[in-house]
């Protein structure tokens, strides 16, 4: 990993059209603008781990179609809800 | 083409209905191609089957059967991925992960939704803004009966 350190207000490009800028210090968090093209995907670490785990969790869970299955009654009732 | 699953068996799929996940599916990044599988005809959960790979499936589900009022807004960026200028005309729906013996704990990615440009069929998960859940229990605050008896 490429280590770099900076100042307040200070920034980093990275390739083509993506810059980052330290925009406040307090304490043990960082405040960071990111400016980047409009198709590149920034998203918080934590918060992509767990869409990747949820996914995981997803394709192997239920292998049995038996058992969605058995959860269809729930669901349909469910669905009616709002309905006359 | 002729796909071997390993829920569904053999089955022969065309190739225009095959939706095309450019990145992959977070996790999955490999495997672009799906194709959406009715599990019945009654049942409002279908299967977002891999081409490429027939042990690998997402059970999903419309959101609009479960949160009626779901409204995610999808970034510039994501809408320009999948070639739409706008967010209605797309379709969306959400992968469901049910745990194996405890169905009645499923829960619904209402954060991550899948959305698909029916005329393109590019396709793609995104992270929406809106604070909706990971793990949306679908038996959630509404006890069955309760509803039913009113």
């Amino acid at each position: 990993m490429l280590v770099l350190t900076r100042k307040l207000g200070e920034g980093i490009t990275i390739g083509n059209g993506i810059r980052v800028v330290i925009l406040g210090v307090r304490g043990n968090k960082v405040r960071v603008g990111i400016e980047a093209p409009p198709q590149t995907e920034i998203y918080r670490d934590e918060l992509y781990a767990r869409i990747v785990e949820e996914n995981r969790k997803a394709a192997g869970g239920a292998n049995a179609l038996e058992t969605t299955a058995r959860l269809l009654p729930a669901l349909v009732q469910r669905r009616g809800r709002g309905k006359p | 083409m002729k796909l071997t699953t390993t829920r569904f068996g053999t089955i022969e799929v065309a190739e225009e209905v095959t939706l095309h996940f450019s990145d992959g599916i977070p996790g999955f990044p490999d495997t672009r191609r799906y194709i959406i599988l009715d599990h019945d005809k009654e049942s409002p959960i279908k299967w977002l089957q891999a081409v490429e790979q027939g042990d690998l499936a997402f059970p999903i589900i419309d959101p609009y059967d479960l949160v009626a009022d779901y409204r995610v807004t999808v970034s510039p960026g994501d809408l320009a991925a999948l070639g739409v200028d706008q967010s209605r005309n797309m379709v969306t729906f959400v992968i469901l992960t049910i745990p194996n013996g405890a169905p009645e704990r499923t829960t619904a990615n209402l954060r991550a939704p899948v959305v698909v440009n029916p005329n393109t069929r590019l396709a793609k998960q995104v992270l929406v803004v809106e604070d909706y859940p990971i793990r949306y229990p679908i038996a959630e605050t509404n006890p069955v009966g309760v509803e039913c008896a009113t």
